[in-house]
C-alpha cells in the first residue's frame, strides 16, 4: 500500500512529461535554391530553433533538387527561386519568402565591371566566347550553367528577362556544367574565365564580382527601388496536407517578425517592398 | 624423318610438361585475374565509401573546399576519376576538373535511385576500367533527423594493376616452364635413359654385329623387370645360338675332312651341276684343282666316254638330278682327263638328302673307284 502514491506520482510524471519530450523530438528538414539558403534560410532556421526548441537541418542543392526531395517526402519543405509550374504536382503550396534579383558574377581579378542583357543573352547563345568582347583581356570566356531544367530559379528569371522566354542551352565551345548556383559560383571564385548568373543573396556572401546591369549595381537598395532591373521572388514550398510544424514555420517566416529578421540578413523582405 | 628412340622420349617428356605448364599457367591466370579483380573493386568500393563520406558535410553545405577530399583520393594512381554528383546526377565537384560533365551510367543512376540505402554501391565493368557509384549519405549527428541520401560519387579505377599482374603471371610461368621443362627433360631422360633406353639400345647394338656375322654379344642386365627379363632372356638366346653354331662348325669339318679323306674321288655338286666340294683324289685323277674346280659346271671339267666305243656317256648326275635315285656307271667307262689322257673309271652318283624326303640343292656325285685296275670316283 505503501508504495501506491509513489507510483501514481511517477505515472502522473511521465504524463506530463512525455507531450514535452514529444515536441522536443519535432525536427523540420528542407533543402532547396542555392541562393535561398545563405541568402535568409540559413540565419532564419537558426533563429527559429532557438526561439521554439525545433530542431531544424536545412540544406542548398538547388530549387529543383529541393522540390524533388519534398515530392519524394524525404524533405518537410523546399526553397525555390522559381514560381509554382505546370509540372509541379497538385498538392505544391507555395509562399513567397523574400525578395531577390537576378546578377551576373565574375572572378574578382576580371577588370570587366558591367555588362548589359543583350551582351549576356550573346553569352548564353555562344556568340560571345572571349571576354575581349566585353572589354576584359583575351582570356576564352566559360559560362557556368546546369542542365536546362535544372536551372531553376536562374532559369526561369534569364529566360523571364533576358533570353525572351527560353532558358540557357548547353553550348559546347562556351559553357560547363555543374550541379547548383551554390557550385556555379565557387567555380566563378576560382575560375578566371568563369561567368555565371546567380541571385543575388547568394553572391554577396561569394567573393566574386557582381557586374552592374546597365551601369547599376546590384544592392539591397537599388533591388528595393527598383533601378536595378531584375528583380524575384523567393519562395517555400510545401504539401498541402503538409504537418502544423513546417506550417508554422513558413507562417513564421512571413510573419513581420521574420521579415524584419530577412531585412537586417541584408535581403530586400517583402514588408521592404510596397 | 627418321627420330632415335631418345629424341622420341624427349620430345614426348617437353611435349609433356608443355602442357602441363600451359594448363596450370592457364589456371593460375584465372585464378589470379579472379583474386585481383575481386581486390580491385574492394578497393574501388572501400575508396568510394571513404569518399562518400568526406564529402558529405561538403555536399551539404554546398561548400567546394569541404569537397576538395576528392582530389585526395584522386592521388593514389589507379583512380583515374572522381566526381560528386548532386541528388539530381548534376556535376558538383570532379577531378580532373574538366570531367565535370562526363555524365554518369543511366544503370548506376537507376539502381542508386532503388536502392538508397547507407552502403550501397553499383559498379560497372568497362574493360579497361571499373566504375564505382557509392550513394552520399548526410549524417546530421541527431536522433531527431535520419540519415538523409544528399548525392553520389563516382570512382573510376584502373584496372591496369590487373592486366600487369597477369602479364607478370605469364611471364613467369613462361620462364618456369621453360626451365621445368629443361630440368624434367636432362632428368628424366637421365633415368629413361638409364633403364630403359640402355638397355634396349644394348641388345640393340648386339643384335646388329650379329647380322654382321659376329656372335651377338652378352648384354648387362641392369633391372630385374621386364627389360632386364628381356635382356636375359636375350643373353640365354644368344649363349644357345652360340653353342649350336659351334657344333655346327665343328660338324661341318668334320664332314669336310671325312670328304677329303676318302680314298676315292669325291665331287659334290649343288642342283644346277656346279661343282661346291672337290677332294684331293678328285684333282689327281682328273688335272684340276680343288680351287680351279669349284664353282665350275661339272660337265666342263668331268668328261667319260666308252672305252670301247669312243662314245660320250651321259653323265650319271643329270641322271641323278633328274630321278633322285643312286646311279652307278656302266663298264667300259674312261675319264678323259685335263691333259688329255683316258682313265678307266667306275663311279656311281647319289643325292643327298637334308631330310628323307627332300632333295636339297648340293647334288653330291659320287664317282667311285675301279676295280683293282681302275680308279673309282664318287659324286655325291
Amino acid at each position: 500500500m505503501g508504495k501506491s502514491p509513489c507510483l501514481l506520482v511517477s505515472l502522473l510524471f511521465c504524463f506530463f512529461l512525455s507531450p514535452r519530450l514529444t515536441a522536443a523530438a519535432e525536427s523540420l528538414v528542407g533543402s532547396g535554391c542555392s541562393v535561398s539558403v545563405p541568402a535568409y534560410l540559413a540565419d532564419l532556421a537558426k533563429e527559429y530553433e532557438k526561439e521554439t526548441g525545433v530542431k531544424m537541418l536545412v540544406m542548398g542543392g538547388g530549387s529543383m533538387r529541393g522540390l524533388k526531395d519534398l515530392q519524394e517526402g524525404s524533405m518537410d519543405f523546399a526553397a525555390s527561386c522559381q514560381s509554382k509550374t505546370a509540372e509541379d504536382p497538385e498538392d505544391f503550396e507555395y509562399s513567397m519568402a523574400s525578395w531577390d534579383a537576378l546578377v551576373f558574377i565574375v572572378n574578382k581579378s576580371n577588370p570587366v565591371n558591367s555588362i548589359t542583357p543583350g551582351q549576356v543573352r550573346e553569352i548564353y547563345e555562344g556568340r560571345i566566347n572571349n571576354w575581349n568582347e566585353l572589354g576584359g583581356p583575351n582570356l576564352k570566356l566559360v559560362s557556368i550553367i546546369s542542365t536546362p531544367k535544372g536551372m531553376g530559379g536562374i532559369g526561369e528569371a534569364l529566360a523571364q528577362y533576358v533570353l525572351n522566354g527560353k532558358r540557357p542551352q548547353e553550348r559546347k565551345n562556351s559553357s560547363m556544367q555543374a550541379s547548383s548556383v551554390a557550385i556555379w559560383e565557387q567555380l566563378v571564385e576560382e575560375m578566371r574565365e568563369g561567368f555565371a548568373s546567380t541571385g543575388f543573396g547568394g553572391a554577396r556572401k561569394r567573393n566574386v564580382k557582381m557586374l552592374k546591369v546597365n551601369g547599376i549595381a546590384p544592392t539591397k537598395s537599388t533591388i528595393i527601388s527598383g533601378e536595378y532591373p531584375f528583380r524575384r521572388p523567393l519562395f517555400l514550398v510545401i504539401k498541402k496536407n503538409a504537418k502544423p510544424e513546417v506550417r508554422k514555420f513558413v507562417n513564421f517566416v512571413r510573419s513581420s517578425r521574420g521579415q524584419s529578421l530577412i531585412s537586417s540578413y541584408g535581403m530586400p523582405s517583402i514588408t521592404d517592398i510596397k | 624423318m627418321k627420330l632415335s628412340l631418345k629424341a622420341k622420349v624427349t620430345v614426348f617428356i617437353a611435349a609433356v610438361v608443355i602442357i602441363v605448364i600451359a594448363v596450370s599457367t592457364f589456371l593460375s591466370i584465372s585464378a589470379n585475374t579472379m583474386s585481383i579483380e575481386r581486390e580491385v573493386l574492394a578497393r574501388g568500393v572501400a575508396l568510394s565509401e571513404a569518399l562518400a563520406r568526406s564529402v558529405s558535410d561538403g555536399l551539404a553545405a554546398e561548400n567546394l573546399n569541404l569537397i576538395k577530399h576528392v582530389e585526395n583520393i584522386v592521388h593514389t594512381k589507379d583512380v583515374l576519376l572522381t566526381q560528386v554528383f548532386s541528388t539530381l546526377w548534376l556535376g558538383v565537384a570532379s577531378v580532373p576538373a574538366d570531367r565535370l560533365n562526363t555524365p554518369p551510367d543511366p544503370g548506376a543512376v537507376e539502381y542508386l535511385k532503388s536502392h538508397p540505402g547507407e552502403h550501397d554501391y553499383y559498379s560497372i565493368d568497362q574493360g579497361d576500367w571499373t566504375d564505382i557509384y557509392h550513394t552520399i549519405m548526410l549524417d546530421p549527428h541527431d536522433a531527431r533527423v535520419p540519415k538523409l541520401s544528399i548525392g553520389y560519387v563516382r570512382l573510376r579505377v584502373t584496372r591496369e594493376a590487373v592486366s600487369a599482374a597477369v602479364r607478370q603471371t605469364v611471364v613467369n610461368n613462361i620462364l618456369a616452364g621453360i626451365l621445368l621443362t629443361l630440368i624434367a627433360v636432362i632428368f628424366l631422360n637421365a633415368l629413361i635413359a638409364k633403364y630403359v633406353i640402355r638397355p634396349i639400345l644394348d641388345l640393340h647394338r648386339s643384335v646388329a654385329k650379329h647380322k654382321q656375322g659376329e656372335f651377338p654379344e652378352t648384354v648387362p642386365v641392369t633391372t630385374s623387370d621386364e627389360i632386364g627379363e628381356l635382356s636375359s632372356e636375350f643373353n640365354e638366346m644368344s649363349r644357345a645360338l652360340r653353342e649350336r653354331e659351334t657344333k655346327l662348325a665343328e660338324e661341318k669339318e668334320r664332314l669336310s675332312v671325312t670328304l677329303r679323306s676318302i680314298g676315292d674321288a669325291v665331287i659334290v655338286t649343288d642342283l644346277a651341276g656346279t661343282v661346291t666340294l672337290f677332294n684331293k683324289v678328285a684333282e689327281h685323277l682328273t688335272g684340276w684343282s680343288a680351287q680351279e674346280a669349284v664353282g665350275r659346271p661339272l660337265s666342263e671339267i668331268f668328261h667319260i666316254i666308252n672305252d670301247k666305243t669312243r662314245e660320250r656317256r651321259e653323265h650319271p648326275v643329270d641322271k641323278v638330278i633328274t630321278t633322285g635315285m643312286i646311279c652307278g656307271l656302266t663298264n667300259h667307262t674312261a675319264l678323259l682327263r685335263r691333259d688329255g689322257a683316258e682313265i678307266i673309271i667306275e663311279d656311281s652318283a647319289a643325292p643327298v638328302r637334308d631330310c628323307p624326303h627332300r632333295r636339297t640343292g648340293p647334288f653330291p656325285l659320287l664317282p667311285t673307284e675301279g676295280r683293282s685296275s681302275r680308279d673309282r670316283v664318287r659324286f655325291y
